[in-house]
């Protein structure tokens, strides 16, 4: 992962745009850094963010654009950050006619009653036109703030997630469909499938599982007596 | 039903205060007037003294009225007044009703209407008295048409009934500019005039809103834009998605918060999920996160095809 700052406005593909001439790429964090970088292509990030982060001005904005060579329904693959250096502004702004997809959470800022030297307008996005703008989940900041200013909608049911805070002491809760992608415990059996292909990573199994399925692979297991579920089909990798 | 007009800044139930005329000769009202009747304060400052019930309030041109005027809460605590007030004809910066009453409780029950013209407000909160409303609250048609106006140090304010934004520019269902408590039973409905929201909120005051908030296409809600705290129910986006509240929100309940956005074109409703059932969420189903151990039985079929594991078991 690098954290990449915008060194002059420009599109997001021009790697002039960017300090060291690198475009942002997969596991990266991008800063517009004080400038105005237009989405020019479907582009997959870690975080846009426009805080002090890696020493960026805390100010500029990510576009979706349809002039400049903005790209008109650009697809943008990231979680997307408030600034909560306390300068006004969005981070990612979905502008005129544009439309704009964001597969990933916006997340508001952490200003709000209680806390001292706010400026107003603070959000992770904003739509400022009359175009669409989609939004995979969104994550209200610590005192309230809603992550997107303006009109928007979320991508699908499926995946539609709004963090938000509740009650006095601001519990923080999360607001689903009931067709989202959540397992509930008795549905959580054979021949039920959620999300698949959405998760990677590692199964962790604690506890004292039982498996009746043969499987081949790869696992990382203990040295240890197989329990009677695992059949002849299962290769545990250690020999047993 | 009777119409009368209003001949003195003097006390709503001072003699002679009330002919059917509205430069005076006519019949005189014997107090009180029915409860169908209206009263036109005829650019008179109508001093509410007594509880009173009539069907309307109005200082517009009425009759042939003079438009202005109000209806004013000054001296008296414990008092009612039971109509629906119409500004059709105040002064700018004024509404039908009003008050300076400096401490204890008065009762405003019926719907309120700010005016058609610039700042000519549906009821003002002057005073420091608390002042319970019981009725709609409709924003105007002019700039600056507030419903309510919050606009100077007071009491608590209570409303039961819903808040709407207006037609006009910035036509607010409610302002506020203070720091007092403003407790609402209600929904709170964004109107179609350019910043027209139903609740404003300048101050570090607390403003809570039972119901839902509901924005249109053109506006929030509700709309925080300093250190206040408001609170709702529930909050409802616009058709095009815009969403119910700007500015820092929270809602009332951890448990029955609700939100209804625009989903891919579709307007659905967030809630919170069977939290009891050990409902995973889609970011949390990861290494080293443990829901309900040893809350389920039987057996986890594994896909042969994609599966690693680590792990001991």
């Amino acid at each position: 992962m690098a954290v990449i700052l915008a060194a002059q406005t420009g599109l997001w593909s021009d790697p002039t745009t960017w300090i060291g001439g690198i475009v942002p790429g997969p596991g990266d964090v991008a800063l517009p850094n004080g400038f105005t970088v237009r989405f020019d292509a479907d582009i997959i990030v870690a975080e846009l963010r426009r805080d002090t982060t890696g020493g960026a001005t805390a100010s500029g904005a990510f576009f979706f654009s349809i002039s400049e060579g903005g790209k008109d329904n650009a697809i943008i693959t990231a979680d997307v950050y408030a600034s909560n250096d306390g300068a006004a502004g969005q981070t990612v702004i979905c502008g005129t006619v544009t439309t704009g997809t964001i597969i990933g959470t916006v997340y508001g800022n952490d200003y709000g009653p209680g806390s001292t030297g706010i400026a107003s307008g603070i959000y992770g996005a904003s739509n400022t036109g009359t175009g669409t703008l989609y939004v995979r989940a969104t994550v209200q900041g610590s005192r309230g703030m809603p992550a997107v200013l303006g009109a928007m909608q979320y991508l699908d049911t499926t995946h539609a997630s709004a963090k938000v805070r509740a009650t006095n002491s601001l519990t923080e809760i999360t607001l689903r469909h009931p067709d989202a992608v959540v397992p509930y415990q008795g549905d959580v059996r054979a021949e039920t499938t959620y999300g698949a292909g959405d998760y990677t990573g590692t199964l962790a199994v604690i506890g004292g599982a039982s498996m009746n399925t043969p499987f081949s692979g790869s696992t990382v297991l203990p040295p240890h007596t197989p329990s009677p579920g695992f059949d002849e089909g299962f290769d545990s990798g250690f020999g047993a | 039903m009777a119409t009368w007009f209003a001949q003195a800044d003097a006390n709503i139930n001072a003699a002679n205060m009330w002919s059917s005329l509205p430069a005076g000769g006519g019949t005189v009202l014997t107090w009180p007037p029915a409860t169908d009747d209206i009263l036109i304060a005829n650019n008179k400052s109508v001093r509410l003294n007594v509880s009173v019930t009539v069907a309307e309030c109005r200082n517009g041109t009425t009759g042939g009225a003079t438009a202005g005027g109000e209806f004013r809460f000054l001296s008296v605590s414990g008092i009612s007044l039971v109509a629906n007030c119409y500004n059709d004809g105040s002064a700018i910066g004024f509404g039908i009703v009003r008050n300076s009453l400096a401490s204890g409780t008065v009762y405003v029950v019926g719907n309120i209407y700010a005016g058609p013209g610039s700042t000519q407000y549906g009821i003002v909160f002057g005073g420091g008295a608390t002042v319970n409303v019981t009725g709609k609250i409709f924003a105007g048609a002019g700039v600056n048409g507030w419903g309510a106006s919050m606009s100077a140090t007071q009491g608590p304010v209570n409303i039961t009934g819903d808040i709407f934004g207006g037609s006009g520019t910035d036509a607010r269902g409610i302002t506020n500019a203070t720091a007092s408590t403003m407790t609402h039973t209600g929904n709170a409905l964004a109107g179609s005039g350019s910043g027209s929201v139903a609740v404003w909120n300048n101050v570090a005051g607390s403003f809570t809103v039972s119901g839902y908030a509901e924005a249109s296409a053109d506006n929030a809600a509700i709309n925080n834009v300093a250190q206040g705290i408001v609170t709702v129910g529930e909050t409802r986006s616009a058709s095009n998605g815009r969403p119910a509240v700007a500015g820092a929100f929270r809602y009332a309940s951890a448990t029955a918060a609700k939100f209804q956005p625009i989903i891919a074109g579709t307007q659905k409703t967030l809630a919170v999920l069977d939290v009891a059932a050990l409902v995973p969420y889609a970011g949390d189903v990861r290494a080293t996160v443990v829901y309900g151990d040893g809350a389920y039985t039987g057996t986890l079929p594994v896909n042969r095809k994609r599966l690693s594991m680590a792990g001991r078991f």
